[in-house]
């Protein structure tokens, strides 16, 4: 009797993005979009430097400030008279980044030691769990509010550091809530039958099978990543200027929404649209994930 | 049964103790350095009075112990900064906070249900995915952006309701749904998609199950089975998920209600962050993540009452 | 030590450390909130909040055109002049931070909580429009020769807001609290008080151990000057201490009571009735029944909160708010106080490090920026006038030399001093000849800070000699990187934001406005004997002339050094729903006119709507 676990089975992205919905299609276009932008942003043509400020050394002057779009300047420019979208595109790397670090610290750590203790249960898993319990028992935003102020430095790296170390502890429940359903399965009750190593089945099976869900998991998660670095420059904690990043273009901008809306209205547009395509993507994947499950 | 439960809530919220004065305590810069006056640290033997005196000197361990023992008997200090009570404080701020976090998840939940409900009824059709399109999106907004939103139209356009502060329902009834009403629908909205998301996944479960089929072809109507046999099961996820929620937002306000100039319990937190008043945040902290961990069990012991079949399977 | 006698005055209280802490961070609350390039009135206390002055003069006087004249109607208004106060009503303000607590001698505090403690509490002294001392809760005083001693008569018939009159001893026992207050023990020892005594019913005489010509300058701020009822805070009673600090009835004897105090969200008061003082028509203060402050943080909510009527005024130390406030105001539904004195925002380098050692960099660095493009990125064009010196142009102090002296925008001037930096075989910083400069500027967290920090860093850079990196930081860390408490008071800091300067004379500790003497206060550390000198000098005469051409000297000194910096003149404003006014006609027991409101700092006792009906 041979049980062929799904995770074998050839994924074909192009086949994917073709089942999606029109919706989907547009997020996933987007994130797409926004992902290459923002990784080769230094290589785009004519994309002003994020960081110029015209006005200072220009004879106009102030009229570059605060500019409603025009051929030069796409999306307009900002009170300092820069480029709004080029601060875009290299803004998105800030919540690229934060997100990033989020996710993979989530699902590699997380999600391996959530699919090891949700496997091999006992003593471990009580002990994990209980500390996880009292982890995800403090706010998570008090926690990281405290830390980044206590700690001082607000550069990415730490940002990241920081953002990727809290996110392991709710990564694990998820997996291993997975793994306990998994390791159910007959395919694992097939293969201990068969006498296969515990780290064997861990690898081969448990993994792969959680993985999907873990995946799905870590988009939501990643759009509320994207969401916490607004609110983090909305209280002045996300990474130093004049670095663009869409939560202090936002906090700038907020500064003259009296003046003009505009600099505060696309990045806030942006944060909301990409926030809103990982939570749609996502659901598409979980979506998948459990219409596969249910087929095994 | 009970019994093993309210250990693991003791156990668990000694480490909660634990963890927070652990976490307060090992930050960067030693607390009695950051707070001492720039003359004093020239003054060698006033600063060991001092650490002497905060008893800063004993290992931590021990420093730990009588913080703990002084915690349990309902003594979590005054703050280095306003020397008000820490408990004072909270006892003064959780009012705020918590109807806060009760109002907007009791909004989402109105909302939520027939929406989920619908969503769920109709399983696959364009309503089911308008109403998930819609509760992404309402995922998708920042709280900040929304009462920034809010505060435009409906305090500076319309001047129905007051841009910021906040009325206590004890001075005013009116007064109080006046303030309450723009911060808790700025907090809604991320928990409207949540619960709809839940309400619907449940409802499609259920739908299947037996009995709601026999009371179908019983002829009794949609509505009647709706929210008569089907939504009931589904009522005990959602409960799950709003007593951790109100847990959570305790901690979760914190830009609400510094954009809504609220004297709530995050605000006091960020401030004390802010100014290192190292007793206050570890006295609010710790108060924070016992309400969750209580609010925690609570949920788990309903539970266990309600479904005899959860008891029987762990 | 000058630091040991102070500290001594500090041990006779538990807790009292801690609190100096506070103290400097009291104006905090959430960095955002409050004026958040740090006053140094907000940030030190031993040294710039003591600040007093003389009974001659310093300046005051509005500096934009905008700024309203002594007359209920405020200049920027359409409305038809007022008929004059009404009785009653009420009032209620947006102030952009909590304040720690309502106790003077205890919670030094910046503008929004003075707001609150001059309702609360009346000062011995105050300063005339001319900026000059007059009476309050001091009737009239005297001082022998050498200003070492002065006898201070108080008003007849004053009495506390419960009912017990106001006496001399009460004078005295506060001096026994004043001793050991977080806010009040520094400045005693800046001002070189040692004793006070009641020496009849009314009469209290102040004795000092060395000269100081402008002590009753002291009697006119806060710590020293707002008279409490000590027996309400017996020592070592910290339930007392805390009560204090919500102001309950009694403590004052100013115009109003504090009836509600709900931290962080509001602080209700209603009128003294039995209140002292009557305007000059000999109508009873206060004209409004009951007025109640509202701590609102956020710059655009404040703003939003005065203009849905949520409110009926607010403050602001921002130039973009007042920038939006009087597009608001454009339509008359509201009216504009506003005033920008001696305060100017800017910065400093700290001298201990290199590069900043070196004069050449820091005149450098400073020459290579626009003070009105700075202006501009805080929003505040046709508000606020750059700054050269700590005094505006119609201070008595104020220099023309020392203006020519400041290091203004020239930028091949600046590069050359910065080439001729980095090409030095010596250079300080240790780096090769010819490598980049390495600078670090920080600035609280405020949106309109950051551009302005962003402005600074592109005129930096655009030299192509400097590499600049920003860091912002909240306000409690801003001060304590500037204090240095880690690092024997150099400060962690190197360019820092800062704000200089205030209405008080400048003789009143020596610091003209900033900290120039050898103490954890002098954030720059930057120091000269002959500098000091100066003002030492100035101290012992009460010639303004005399005092003025030696603060010149004194400023032209700062400014060829460059240790400060500035970027614009602070503009501040109260915005009020149309028809609430009185703020720039206030007056002494005297009948005179008071200083106005400088640092959007109101007179509510002394606020009215107008009878416009």
């Amino acid at each position: 009797m041979k049980f062929s676990p799904p995770s074998k089975r050839k994924f074909s992205l192009l086949a994917a993005f073709k089942s999606m919905g029109f919706l989907t299609k547009l997020c996933f276009s987007w994130l797409v979009v926004l992902v290459l932008s923002a990784i080769f942003a230094d290589l785009i043509p004519g994309l002003d430097d994020p960081n110029y400020q015209a006005w200072l050394f220009d004879t106009t002057g102030n009229e570059l400030r605060n500019d409603t779009p025009s051929w030069n300047h796409w999306l307009g420019t900002d009170v300092n008279g820069r480029d709004i979208l080029a601060r875009l595109i290299y803004g998105a790397r800030v919540s690229l980044a934060v997100v990033a670090s989020g996710v993979t610290c989530g699902v590699i750590f997380g999600g391996l030691f959530g699919s090891f203790v949700g496997y091999v249960r006992g003593k471990r898993e009580a002990v994990v769990m209980a500390s996880i319990d009292v982890i995800l028992a403090f706010p998570g935003l008090v926690l990281l509010l405290t830390i980044i102020t206590f700690v001082g430095a607000r550069d990415l790296k730490v940002l990241c550091i920081i953002i990727g170390a809290l996110s392991i502890p709710i990564y694990t429940r998820v997996a291993r809530a997975n793994a306990l359903t998994v390791s159910r399965r007959e395919f694992v009750a097939a293969a201990e039958a068969l006498g296969t190593k515990q780290r064997t089945i861990l690898i081969k099976e448990i993994v792969p099978n959680v993985l999907p869900t873990v995946l799905a998991y870590a988009l939501v998660a990643a759009a509320v990543l994207v969401a916490l670095e607004g609110a983090l420059a909305f209280l002045g904690l996300s990474v130093e200027s004049p670095a663009p990043s869409w939560g202090n273009m936002i906090n700038l901008a907020r500064a003259d929404l009296r003046v003009t809306i505009w600099p505060a209205v696309w990045p806030s547009l942006a944060l909301v649209f990409t926030v809103f395509s990982l939570n749609n993507v996502g659901d598409w994947i979980r979506q998948k994930a459990q219409k596969r499950a249910a087929a095994i | 049964m009970l019994a093993a439960r309210l250990v693991r809530l003791v156990a668990t919220l000694l480490a909660v103790s634990f963890l927070t004065f652990f976490l307060v305590n090992t930050l960067p810069g030693d607390p009695i350095n950051a707070l001492i006056p720039p003359d004093a640290q020239q003054d060698q033997e006033f600063v060991a009075q001092l650490r002497e005196e905060y008893g800063l000197n004993d290992p931590f361990f021990v420093r730990y112990g009588s913080w703990l023992s002084d915690a349990v008997s309902g003594d979590l200090g005054r703050s280095v900064i306003t020397d008000q009570l820490v408990t004072d404080e909270i006892k003064h701020r959780i009012p705020v906070t918590g109807e806060l976090a009760i109002v907007s998840i009791g909004i989402a939940v109105l909302l939520a249900i027939p929406l989920g409900v619908t969503a769920g009824y109709r399983q696959g059709t364009k309503i089911d995915q308008s109403i998930s399109a819609l509760a992404q999106f309402l995922l998708s907004i920042p709280s900040f952006i929304v009462g920034l939103v809010l505060i435009y139209f409906l305090s500076i356009r319309l001047r129905w309701l007051p841009a910021t502060g906040w009325t206590r329902l004890t001075e005013s009834v009116t007064g109080n749904i006046k303030t309450v009403i723009m911060p808790a629908i700025s907090l809604a909205l991320t928990e409207i998609a949540v619960y709809t998301r839940i309400v619907r996944s449940d409802m499609i479960n259920t739908l299947k199950e037996t009995y709601v089929l026999s009371a179908k072809s019983k002829g009794l109507k949609d509505r009647f089975i709706l929210f008569r046999h089907a939504l009931r099961p589904s009522s005990l996820t959602l409960t799950t998920i709003v007593g951790l929620n109100i847990a959570g937002l305790i901690g979760g306000t914190v830009v609400i209600e510094q954009l809504f100039a609220l004297p709530g319990l995050g605000k006091r937190l960020l401030d004390a962050i802010f100014q290192r008043d190292f007793i206050m945040v570890q006295g609010v902290t710790v108060f924070m993540a016992c309400v969750y961990v209580v609010i925690n069990t609570c949920v788990d012991l309903f539970y266990m009452i309600i479904d005899p079949r959860i008891r029987r399977k762990s | 030590m000058e630091g040991i006698t102070r500290m001594s005055y500090l041990l006779g209280k538990r807790g009292v450390v801690f609190k100096l802490l506070a103290v400097l961070l009291a104006a905090t609350a959430v960095a955002s909130a409050c004026g958040s390039d740090s006053s140094s009135d907000d940030a030190a206390p031993a040294a710039t909040t003591a600040a007093p002055a003389e009974e001659t003069a310093t300046t005051e006087a509005p500096e934009t055109t905008d700024a309203p004249a002594t007359t209920a109607t405020p200049t920027t208004t359409t409305e038809a002049p007022p008929v004059g106060p009404s009785q009653g009503g009420s009032a209620s303000l947006a102030i952009e931070a909590e304040a720690t607590g309502l106790r003077p001698w205890e919670d030094t505090c910046s503008s929004p909580c003075y707001n609150m403690m001059n309702a609360v509490f009346d000062k011995l002294t105050e300063q005339y429009a001319d900026g000059s001392y007059g009476p309050m809760l001091a009737k009239s005083w005297e001082s022998n020769d050498d200003y070492t001693v002065f006898t201070v008569q108080l008003q007849e018939g004053v009495s506390f807001t419960d009912g017990t009159p106001l006496t001399a001893q009460h004078i005295a026992d506060m001096f026994v609290v004043q001793q050991t207050g977080a806010a009040s023990a520094g400045v005693i020892a800046s001002s070189n008080l040692i004793g006070v005594e009641a020496t009849g019913d009314l009469e209290v005489t102040y004795t000092l151990s060395a000269t100081n010509g402008p002590f009753m300058a002291v009697l006119s701020r806060a710590p020293m000057g707002m008279v409490f009822n000590a027996a309400l805070v017996p020592a070592g009673d910290e339930d007392a201490m805390a009560a204090a600090a919500n102001a309950p009835t009694g403590i004052g004897t100013g115009p109003f009571m504090v009836t509600n105090r709900d931290v962080d969200n509001r602080t209700d008061m209603e009128r003294n009735p039995n209140y002292w003082m009557s305007d000059n028509f000999g109508t009873q203060l206060p004209y409004l029944d009951s007025v109640s402050f509202h701590p609102i943080p956020d710059e655009g909510t404040r703003l939003d909160s005065l203009s849905s009527g949520t409110v009926t005024a607010m403050q602001t130390l921002r130039q973009a708010t007042i920038r939006d406030a009087r597009t608001v105001a454009e339509d008359g539904s509201l009216w504009m106080f506003e005033f920008q004195g001696n305060n100017a925002g800017g910065g400093m380098f700290n001298v201990l490090v290199p590069p900043y050692d070196d004069v050449r960099v820091r005149r450098g660095l400073i020459m290579a920026t626009r003070q009105d493009a700075i202006i501009a990125a805080l929003g505040g064009e046709g508000i606020s006038e750059p700054a050269t010196q700590l005094y505006a142009e119609d201070s008595p102090w104020y220099s023309e030399e020392a203006a020519e002296a400041y290091a203004s925008y020239d930028f091949d001037g600046a590069m050359a001093l910065l080439e001729d930096y980095i090409n030095d075989a010596d250079r300080s910083d240790g780096k090769a000849v010819g490598e980049k400069l390495d600078v670090v500027l920080s600035c609280p967290p405020d949106p309109t800070l950051i551009a302005a920090m962003e402005v600074t860093q592109q005129f930096w850079n655009e030299t192509g000699l400097v590499n600049t990196e920003l860091t912002a930081f909240d306000q409690a860390t801003h001060i304590n990187m500037a204090l240095g408490m880690g690092n024997e008071f150099r400060g962690e800091h190197e360019v820092h934001c800062w704000r200089w300067g205030s209405e008080s004379d400048p003789g009143g500790e020596n610091s003209g406005s900033a900290p120039w003497e050898t103490s954890p206060f002098n954030f720059s550390n930057w120091h000269d004997p002959e500098h000091y000198a100066l003002l030492e000098e100035a101290r012992t005469t009460d010639d303004v002339p005399t005092r003025a051409a030696l603060y010149a000297q004194a400023s032209i000194m700062v400014n060829e050094q460059v240790p400060i910096y500035f970027s614009g003149g602070t503009a501040t404003a109260i915005a009020t729903a149309a028809g609430l006014g009185g703020f720039d006609s206030w007056i002494l027991p005297d009948g005179e006119i008071g200083i106005g409101h400088p640092s959007a700092e109101g007179r509510w006792g002394q606020a009215y709507w107008t009878e416009t009906e």
